[in-house]
């Protein structure tokens, strides 16, 4: 018998080409897009899963700062690891110190690495690295390495990298004592080479015992069972209370964060690991589903509004004694069959589309953790589910029915099926329109964000790494720009601690004459030169810019920006004097001039008060400007001047538009992702409209040629099945709107500078939904209401 | 064979009953060849359907084999039928994703008679019928005489007692439909009892009793 069902449903389909190919397609663009959403989503939920006990490990950060100007760090003090191990409720603590361009050196090669950590021994006792070779104590001794699999096949190819040596440094000589599998990519951990902290001792970098220096020691512990993080916390802080000096104490507060938090943790200033974004997992999700939803209504649809051609099949066979059984596994043998050709054709399109979309996310946001039997194991629970749901509706309700011979003749449809039809193809266009104003939505911001104005100029600015910290520093940097004054391609040259766009969280508190000492103001200032305000093309709308000739300003002038004025309830900011600002020694005081308000990050966040001082020993990069029209004189100049003043330095420059187009590159990403998701929605939508058109045209084909007979013209028969459909799509709006506007305002919130969607994105979706479904219900529609009534009024 | 006593058929269309059979009494014997004569309308194929069971009377009394129709449950009642009816339609009803030879099956299918035995009995009955050559052609590659014999071997493959034929040769020209009224004289000959609704005279000539209707009244003449 299960042989019978099969043969029939592979005849059945085959002979419906149109609605077996649409069934099909629809289906496998709808599980496709889900596995590969599905690839991104496992690949973000799964961070840290390589490690068995992370449900035990947290993270000790710290905030460090005055009160009202904390700054995050992911990074504790070298005292805290050692001290916290001895806490009862800690099991172990480890800490982990980064070298971001460690230099190694093996037999006359050598490599800059970016994964070199140097670590306690007890990190394989808390972090579930997989030894290869050596054990567990191999870091018991300085100077000695575990390295990852693919390291020690990159420094000694086939040999036994165990008792071999890498030189850190050009000095150092590390002896390899272990050899760990590869650490997978979805650990913020990601590490190549595990040094001994102990190595730190000979290097000179060793702080052991120190609690009031630095954030560069990620400290890590390992809680007994059941801790309670409040209590530790508690005790982490009598421990700092009980350890280090008053200062210190005052500055930090602690806070723990789980090991599985930590990707998707945006607090610390400096953190390891590419960040998540918990917001696009809940965004990509949904789309997920909906996708799925839109794909499994089609299904039911088409299946539905073909079976009830099938009621003759169902009549006959009922005469010859088939029974309910017997039609409801015939039903379901024909959807599973289906389901699971779409299952074959969405593998396919999923390993068709996968490399392209990882190179698109590009930084290893899709990791493929999908083995071949998972993917099968969520495909084909997929295609069951489906299959089974929508082959069950129609398996139900035409099984059930009797078959009187009268009725076999006519085919025509039962109403509360095509009110079931109706509502599916209405949730489908509403979900449609959703994706559509969200997509609209995402790409509005986006370009606003890029196009508005920043404040200044961005164009045509390049930036070099200069440090003026050293005397040395500060004599290149002095020699450097005297050079760039000389050549007429460039406009103006100027060195600053840091740029807008590049993150700048120093912060200080400042108050004016007339506020009491406890009335301070938090405000985020910056170093510059002078220039600096020509050379980033910043507006000066009150007072003036600092001056060279004037020393004062070098000494103790500052520039506000407009924010700032008003945070500080300055009436008169030109020649007001602020407190509080002390730099190397130098109290900066004397406000010279204020600048309109410009956005130093992204427009998700808000403008803050902005404090500008002159500190030569501060300016970590240099900014030129450049003449648009001799941009090329102007960087081989600059280039010739820089191998001038440091012939040991490569050149290298960033212009400071491409650190700007780098700040939205995620939501310029999601953007596109989302649109390419929202087409396949769309396409997904209408190929099952196409199908049902096809079918309804179809049952009215008899009506259609009455109509013609009876002197209908062919646009007024068009306009006549048009109308209907049209009402579903208006239909379809009217509920996806308001669930669009909610779920774009929500999104809308990250952002402080966003844009008010106005009512003409929703007429565009609708319109554009419109008009897509109406060409695809007109496509079918005219054919039919071309052709010679007699063709459709002579079988009967 | 079948006793139907005072058989009333209507249907509710809002608060009228429209009528399709008015009080019908019929006693048919076992090895009867009868005709259902009467212009459109008239109520044979209602008639041919209760007494096929696919319908129920609205009042009257049904028996068959001794059996009251009426009070039986559904299961008892398809398992009757299964066992003894046979169905011939006007516009055949093959299944036309399905060969002659699997149309001819589908019926010992759904009694679930083995495989061995399902497959002599399609080829005993292709034999019988001189279809052999056609066995692996789809309906819609038969003329329309050809597929009402297959559609008469799938009624009777099953060995019914008895065969309900609605317009059998309604779709067919002349020489076809002679063909068909044979085979079923021939059937009728071998004891199945065989009741068939018709307007054509000439097919009425083959039948031994001719039941007239006219609005749903059993008439005398026509």
């Amino acid at each position: 018998m299960f042989g019978y069902y099969l043969k029939f449903a592979v005849r059945n389909l085959l002979k419906n080409k149109r609605f077996t190919l649409i069934n099909i397609l629809g289906l496998a663009v709808g599980m496709a897009s889900v596995l590969l959403i599905l690839v991104y989503i496992i690949g973000e939920l799964s961070y840290e899963n390589y490690h068995a006990q992370r449900d035990r490990i947290c993270r000790v950060a710290v905030d460090f700062g005055d009160t009202g100007s904390k700054m995050g760090f992911a990074g504790a003090m070298p005292a805290l690891g050692p001290a916290a191990a001895q806490i009862p409720e800690v099991e172990n603590a480890v800490r982990w110190r980064r070298d971001y361009r460690a230099r190694l050196e093996c037999g006359g090669q050598s490599f800059v690495e970016q994964n070199v950590f140097f670590v306690d021994s007890t990190v394989f006792d808390i972090f579930s690295f997989r030894l290869i070779s050596g054990t567990r104590d191999a870091l018991k001794e300085p100077l000695a390495a575990v390295i990852s699999k693919s390291m020690a096949q990159k420094y000694f190819d086939s040999e036994d990298p165990l008792g071999q040596t890498l030189v850190y440094d050009g000095e150092y000589n590390l002896k390899i004592t272990g050899v760990m599998e590869d650490v997978p990519a979805n650990t913020h951990l990601k590490c190549d080479f595990l040094v001994s902290y102990a190595s730190l001792e000979p290097m000179g970098q060793a702080q052991e015992g120190v609690w009031n220096s630095s954030g560069k020691d990620f400290t890590y512990l390992l809680l007994r069972e059941n801790t309670a993080p409040k209590l530790l916390l508690k005790k982490l802080d009598e421990l700092l209370v009980a350890s280090a000096d008053e200062n210190t104490v005052r500055l930090i507060t602690f806070k723990l964060q789980p090991l599985t938090s930590i990707h998707f943790n945006n607090d610390c200033f400096v953190d390891w690991g590419r960040k998540g974004n918990i917001t696009y997992v809940y965004v990509f999700s949904t789309v997920a589903f909906l996708i799925l939803l839109i794909a499994g209504f089609n299904f039911v649809n088409l299946s539905t509004a073909r079976f009830q051609y099938r009621r003759r099949e169902v009549g006959i066979k009922k005469v010859l004694g088939a029974g309910r059984l017997h039609m409801i596994r015939q039903f379901l043998a024909e959807s599973l069959l289906t389901s699971l050709s779409a299952v074959v054709v969405a593998l396919a399109l999923f390993e068709i589309l996968f490399p392209h979309l990882s190179a698109f996310l590009g930084n290893n946001v899709l990791i493929d953790r999908l083995s071949l039997s998972q993917m099968l194991f969520i495909v084909l629970s997929l295609g069951a589910v489906i299959g089974l749901l929508a082959g069950f509706y129609p398996a139900l309700s035409l099984s059930g029915y009797r078959p009187i011979l009268a009725n076999l003749k006519s085919a025509a449809g039962g109403s509360q099926r095509s009110t079931l039809r109706k509502v599916l193809v209405i949730a489908q266009f509403a979900v449609s329109v959703v994706l559509l104003v969200g997509t609209a939505v995402i790409f509005k911001q986006l370009a606003f964000m890029q196009n508005s104005g920043l404040g200044f100029d961005k164009d045509n600015v390049i930036l070099l790494n200069v440090s003026s910290s050293s005397p040395e520093g500060r004599d290149n940097y002095a020699a450097l720009k005297e050079k760039f004054k000389q050549h007429p391609g460039i406009i103006s040259a100027s060195g600053a601690y840091t740029v807008p766009g590049v993150r700048n969280k120093e912060t200080w508190t400042v108050r004016t004459e007339k506020d009491s000492p406890q009335d301070f103001v938090n405000v985020r200032t910056t170093a510059m030169d002078v220039g600096y305000v020509q050379t980033l093309g910043l507006e000066v709308v009150e007072g003036r810019d600092f001056s060279e000739t004037n020393p004062a300003d070098i000494r103790q002038g500052i520039l506000l920006n407009e924010t700032a004025v008003e945070r500080l309830s300055l009436e008169n900011p030109v020649g007001a004097k602020l407190f509080g600002l002390t730099i190397d020694g130098q109290a900066k005081t004397d406000v010279i001039g204020v600048v309109r308000d410009f956005h130093v990050t992204t427009f998700r966040e808000k403008i803050e008060p902005l404090v500008m001082y002159i500190a030569p020993a501060k300016y970590y990069v240099m900014a030129v400007r450049l003449h648009p029209e001799k941009t090329s004189e102007a960087l081989a100049f600059i280039e010739e001047s820089w191998s001038s003043v440091f012939p040991d330095k490569s050149f290298e420059y960033t212009y400071l538009e491409d650190i700007y187009n780098t700040l939205y590159v995620s939501e310029a990403k999601m953007g596109q992702l989302l649109g390419m998701f929202t087409l396949l929605a769309v396409f997904v939508a209408l190929l099952g409209l196409f199908g049902l058109v096809t079918f309804m045209v179809e049952r009215r084909r008899k009506e259609i040629g009455i109509r013609k007979v009876m002197g209908a013209s062919v646009s007024g028969i068009v306009m006549f099945l048009v109308k209907d459909f049209s009402r579903w799509v208006l239909a379809a709006n009217i509920i996806a709107w308001p669930a669009a506007y909610y779920a774009t305002g929500y999104w809308l919130e990250n952002y402080f500078y966003r844009i008010n969607p106005s009512w003409t994105i929703y007429l565009t979706a609708l319109l554009t939904v419109l008009i897509l479904a109406l060409l695809t219900v007109s496509f079918h529609s005219v054919k039919v209401a071309l052709s010679n009534p007699i063709m459709s009024l002579r079988d009967e | 064979m079948i006793q139907l006593s005072d058989i009333t058929k209507y249907y509710k269309s809002g608060s009228i009953n429209t009528y399709v059979l008015r009080r019908i009494n019929l006693d048919i014997k076992e090895g009867e060849h009868i005709c259902i004569m009467g212009p459109s309308g008239a109520g044979k194929s209602t008639l041919l359907n209760i007494i096929g069971m696919l319908d129920d009377a609205s009042e009257g009394g049904y028996s068959f084999l001794d059996n009251d129709v009426h009070s039986m449950k559904e299961k008892q009642r398809s398992q009757l039928y299964k066992d003894y009816i046979g169905f011939v339609f006007q516009s055949y009803h093959l299944i036309d994703e399905l060969t002659v030879y699997e149309n001819l099956e589908t019926p010992l299918l759904y009694k679930k008679i083995k495989s061995s035995q399902r497959k002599s009995m399609v080829c005993d009955t292709l034999d019988r019928f001189q279809i052999v050559g056609k066995k692996d052609l789809f309906p819609s590659q038969l003329s329309g005489g050809q597929q009402q014999l297959v559609g008469i071997a799938r009624a009777i493959i099953a060995e019914p007692k008895l065969i309900l034929a609605d317009e059998p040769t309604g779709n067919l020209h002349s020489e076809e439909g002679k063909k068909i009224m044979e085979m079923f004289t021939r059937l009728n000959e071998e004891g199945v009892t065989i009741i068939q609704a018709t307007h054509s005279e000439r097919n009425a000539s083959y039948s031994k009793r001719i039941i007239y209707l006219k609005d749903g009244w059993q008439v005398d003449s026509l």
